[in-house]
């Protein structure tokens, strides 16, 4: 699996590079992060639940950083793996400044998923892993906003996402990019629900 | 002959139980202390195993037990070869069996590591994410001509290539046939894999009785005798100590002919390391990678013809996809070799393939076992070259048709069997005139498909003919027993899947000793009931052991005439048997029931006469000399959607003709069942495998089965060409519904889109395929006219 895109933080480059290397923001930004923790220098592990489509589970994930070249750029090496499969591969960061005290990031992504999670949820296997990168991009952001305007007294706290919030925005954009690609599939799913609510009041007519 | 009951649709026997839910199943079955199994399975198509570590799952509260491929010490061994190469000069072949737990290295996605023993599937399933197991992946083989590749990973390091097997066949001689040739076709051909998906997945259960030294084993298996003799030699018991059962099996088509499968072998092992019984269900996920597969194949075809249509020889060199491991043999692409030749005359045949070892599930036979692929090329070539010649698709197979008087017909090579491929009889024009007729050919093409075309629809229509290699030996046989009720009790060895047997083998029975159908009691697939068989397979149920029931039945019959006509002091010429008694030809009156006969041939006293035998009982087997061959027309009307490229079937026509029928409910209930399947093979399924060796799509979400609204009501004809080779003069029905389905698509929808003069090479086809083919074909077409512009 390949995902690769580009982001803009509202921050100077140092701020986000800083930001991306705290194991505390990031387990409070990281979709499903259950824990998230710093086991040596560049090293870190946690436990992510992940869903997809009808696959479920928790894994636990070693990610070591390496070619650090602060604050530019970085490569991220993830082995993970659970119950329901693994996903291990390379993760490329590239920060680049940008105008009015932005930061660029490029990010590209080379992954190997195996197990359940590709055998059964390959269908929406990129659409949520599209989904959790924007997510947790966002989620860094707001972290980051947090953490700029912290420098002044009346600083809004950085909340992280519930689960629930997090499983919603990601089938918003599993439809968001099924009905984008296939305007069939937005039919058939309406078409499913006009049947469904008509059984609904069907049956408690009867 | 007339007869009372053979040739009659008989409302099935079995159906009652099925029906109201009463059937045993391996799942139904239920017994005290019953421990449960979960596999750890590899999720590396191709990797050394490094480390397994169990030791968390043994302390997780509920697991019994958990062995890995270590702990299973010498009963660790790969499987039995199944079928042995047939006897074919200079060929090639190397045997590389499955085992049962993988113990240095994966070799396809899913294969077992390790066995988790529960007090519950639950809990087995939990423990399943405690099993560390560390593997260093290597690159996967995927494609089937890039594993030949000299630098391809190998599969199996004492091989030097991945290269399974090689077999080359010949008749007459193909280069001779340039000098007369007006034209010479080449085609690539292209077969992909897809799943047999049977409705009920494979399961074992297991039970030890230490007290009584006895092993009885519930196992979804096609072949009940010969898994008994395999486990009784490798867990060293008697023959006598091990009883396997089949008990009903919802749908088999060949995965469950495959044989000592790694959980078929650990599960009575467990049983008796335990001494408790032990249940293994396959759940669906696993059905998609650890029940075997079909249907890889790449042929490089060419046909030789004579202006006026006449085959003068074909070539086909193939690879055949045969997944990590080798156990059945080469019956897959030996099938498609001599397949290929189909009704037609063809005086010069060369035929080379090259079977290839990849990571991905093993294949072995599933409905139509290569013949489809075989059946591909050759009507594909004849479609080619009709349109090349400008001769009618159906005239052109006409033209090739062996004729009845060709009949034995040699085509002097090797088939599945071992034996020559010989077609024992047939007679193909007919088949090919009914089919033209109820689809109404002729004017399908004069009329409606220029009125439907007006209308804007891309209709088209397809005929394509067959023939299936059916009902080859070794054996099969059945013992008949006329009780003191006066009904009558058949066992015969081979499972049941669902074909009918309780009724088809009952009516060969009734129709011999003049009792109901209903009152034949059929018992089949127990090996405690019956000692002696094979299994069902190959299409060979009704020929094998169909016919070693007719003659156990001709056998008591006999008997019955001879007791009968010592009590009633008649000639055996002077009786009668109908009923359910024997009675005098000229005087009614005088009569003995089949009950009173059964009760007097095994009294309490008196004597049994030397040389003579108690009851009225018979067993007999019958093993055919070689195969007999079934074969047929199908034709197919179908539209195709120019927006969404979805293929709507407005109608499907079957001419078969398996010689003598026996049910032809049953027969036409077997061909619609193998229709679907095909239909399910040309435009919906397939099975998708990343370039890692990891399957994408082992969901019915993503693997797409045809349901009722995909498949129409066959309309059926039967043409009844008695077999030569057995007394009944059948010939086997299993596979042919689904072997030329893929074909007949593929020549449809060209018809359909003949403006694009598409040239579809490959089966399965899909709405996306079909979408990008047509694009393909539109891009060329604009590049030959700006060429010629």
């Amino acid at each position: 699996m390949k995902i690769e895109g580009e982001f803009t933080f509202q921050g100077a480059r140092e701020r986000v590079w800083e930001l991306l290397q705290d194991p505390e923001v990031l387990a409070q930004t990281l979709p499903g992060t259950e824990k998230l923790e710093k086991t040596g220098e560049d090293q870190y592990e946690s436990a992510m639940r992940v869903q997809v489509g009808p696959v479920n589970g928790v894994f636990s994930c070693k990610v070591a950083l390496k070619d650090k070249q602060p604050p530019e750029r970085y490569t991220m090496l993830v082995d993970s793996k659970g119950a329901q499969g693994f996903a291990n591969g390379a993760v490329q960061v590239e920060l680049i400044a940008a105008e009015s005290n932005a930061t660029l990031m490029k990010y590209q992504a080379e992954l190997q998923v195996g197990g359940r999670l590709a055998g059964v949820g390959q269908r929406l296997l990129d659409t949520v892993g599209r989904s959790m990168t924007r997510q947790a991009l966002e989620g860094l952001n707001r972290a980051l906003q947090a953490r700029i305007s912290g420098d002044s007294p009346a600083a809004p706290a950085y909340t992280a996402p519930t689960q629930e919030e997090f499983a919603r925005a990601v089938a918003k954009d599993v439809f968001r990019e099924s009905f984008r690609s296939r305007p069939v599939i937005w039919i058939a799913a309406a078409a499913v629900i006009v049947l469904f609510l008509a059984w609904i009041i069907l049956s408690t007519i009867n | 002959m007339g007869t009372t009951y053979i040739g009659q649709p008989v409302l099935r026997n079995e159906d009652e139980r099925l029906l109201t839910g009463q059937a045993l199943f391996t799942d139904d079955v239920h017994l005290p202390g019953m421990l449960h199994v979960a596999f750890v399975r590899g999720e590396h198509a191709h990797g050394r195993i490094l480390k397994v570590d169990a030791s968390a799952a043994r302390s997780r509260p509920g697991v019994i037990a958990v062995f890995t491929a270590e702990d299973l010490g010498s009963y660790w061994q790969p499987g039995p070869l199944l079928v042995p190469p047939p006897p074919i000069e200079r060929l090639t072949f190397h045997q590389r069996t499955q085992v049962p737990l993988a113990k240095d290295k994966l070799r396809h996605y899913g294969e077992a590591v390790a066995a988790i023993v529960a007090e519950s599937r639950y809990l087995a399933e939990d423990a399943i994410a405690d099993v560390i197991v560390e593997v260093d992946p290597l690159d996967a083989v995927v494609d089937m001509e890039k594993a030949l590749e000299p630098g391809a990973p190998l599969i199996h390091e004492g091989l030097s290539s991945n290269l399974a097997a090689h077999v080359i066949q010949e008749k007459g001689d193909y280069h001779s046939v340039f000098p007369g040739a007006d034209v010479v076709i080449k085609k690539r051909l292209l077969y992909d894999r897809g799943t047999a998906a049977a409705m009920e997945n494979r399961g074992v259960v297991a039970q030890w009785d230490a007290a009584g030294q006895q092993l009885t084993v519930w196992d979804t298996t096609q072949a009940p005798i010969p898994i008994r003799n395999g486990l009784a030699r490798m867990l060293g018991l008697s023959e006598s100590q091990v009883r396997v059962v089949a008990p009903f099996i919802g749908g088999g088509f060949g995965p469950k002919i495959m044989m000592f499968y790694p959980e078929e072998v650990l599960i009575p092992w467990i049983a008796m390391q335990l001494k408790r019984p032990v249940k293994w269900i396959e759940d669906r996920w696993e059905n998609f990678f650890a029940t075997t597969q079909e249907r890889g194949q790449i042929h490089e075809a060419e046909i030789a013809l004579t202006a006026d249509g006449h085959i003068l020889g074909v070539k086909d060199v193939f690879v055949h996809d045969t997944g990590a491991y080798d156990p059945y043999g080469l019956t897959v692409p030996i099938n498609s070799q001599c397949t290929l030749l189909g009704p037609y005359n063809v005086p010069n045949y060369y035929s080379e393939f090259k079977a290839v070892f990849t990571n991905k599930p093993i294949v072995t036979p599933y409905r139509g076992a290569g013949r489809q692929h075989g059946v591909f090329v050759m009507e594909r070539l004849l479609d080619f070259a009709a349109k090349e010649l400008n001769i009618d698709r159906a005239e052109i197979r006409r033209r090739n048709y062996l004729s009845p008087g060709d009949f034995p017909h040699n085509h002097q090579i090797i088939y599945q069997d071992f034996a020559p491929l010989v077609y024992d009889s047939g007679n193909y024009a007919p088949a090919l005139d009914k089919a033209m007729e109820m689809i109404g050919y002729e004017k399908f093409i004069t009329e409606e498909q220029p009125r439907l075309r007006a209308e804007g629809k891309q209709a088209g229509i397809g005929i394509v003919s067959y023939v299936e290699g059916t009902g080859i030996g070794p054996y099969e046989g059945a013992r008949v027993t006329v009780e003191a009720s006066g009904k009558v009790c058949l066992a015969t060895g081979v499972g049941t899947q669902g074909q009918g047997h309780f009724t088809a083998f009952a009516q060969v029975v009734a129709e011999q000793l003049g009792v109901e159908v209903k009152d034949v009691r059929v018992v089949t697939g127990d090996t405690r009931e019956f000692n002696w068989g094979t299994g069902t397979f190959a299409s060979r149920g009704a020929v094998v052991a169909g016919n070693a029931c007719h003659a156990a039945a001709r056998m008591v019959r006999n008997k019955i005439l001879k007791l009968a006509g010592e009590i009633l002091q008649a000639s055996e010429e002077e009786l009668i048997l109908e009923g359910g008694r024997v009675y005098l030809r000229n005087a009614p009156q005088k009569a003995i029931t089949l009950g009173d006969l059964a009760a007097r041939a095994n009294p309490l006293r008196g004597a049994v006469k030397p040389g003579s035998e108690p009851g009225l009982e018979a067993t007999a087997y019958f093993g055919p000399e070689r195969g007999c061959t079934a074969s047929g027309v199908h034709a197919l009307i179908l539209e195709v959607d120019p927006l969404t490229m979805m293929v709507e079937i407005q109608r499907y026509v079957v001419v078969h003709d398996c010689g003598r029928v026996i049910n032809p409910m049953i027969l036409e209930g077997q061909i619609q069942g193998g229709v679907a399947q095909g239909i399910g093979n040309a435009f919906y399924e397939q099975l998708v495998f990343a370039p890692n060796g990891q399957l994408l799509n082992a969901s019915f979400m993503d693997y797409l089965l045809p349901t009722a609204s995909e498949v129409p009501n066959i309309e059926n004809a039967h043409i009844e060409t008695p077999s030569p080779l057995n007394p009944l003069g059948v010939k086997g029905a299993g596979e042919a519904g689904a072997i030329p389905t893929g074909a007949l698509f593929a020549q449809a929808i060209e018809n359909a889109l003949r403006e694009y003069d598409l040239e579809i090479c490959e089966i399965p086809l899909s709405p996306n395929r079909l979408f990008d083919l047509l694009g393909e074909r539109v891009k060329q077409n604009i590049e030959i006219s700006i060429s010629h512009e």
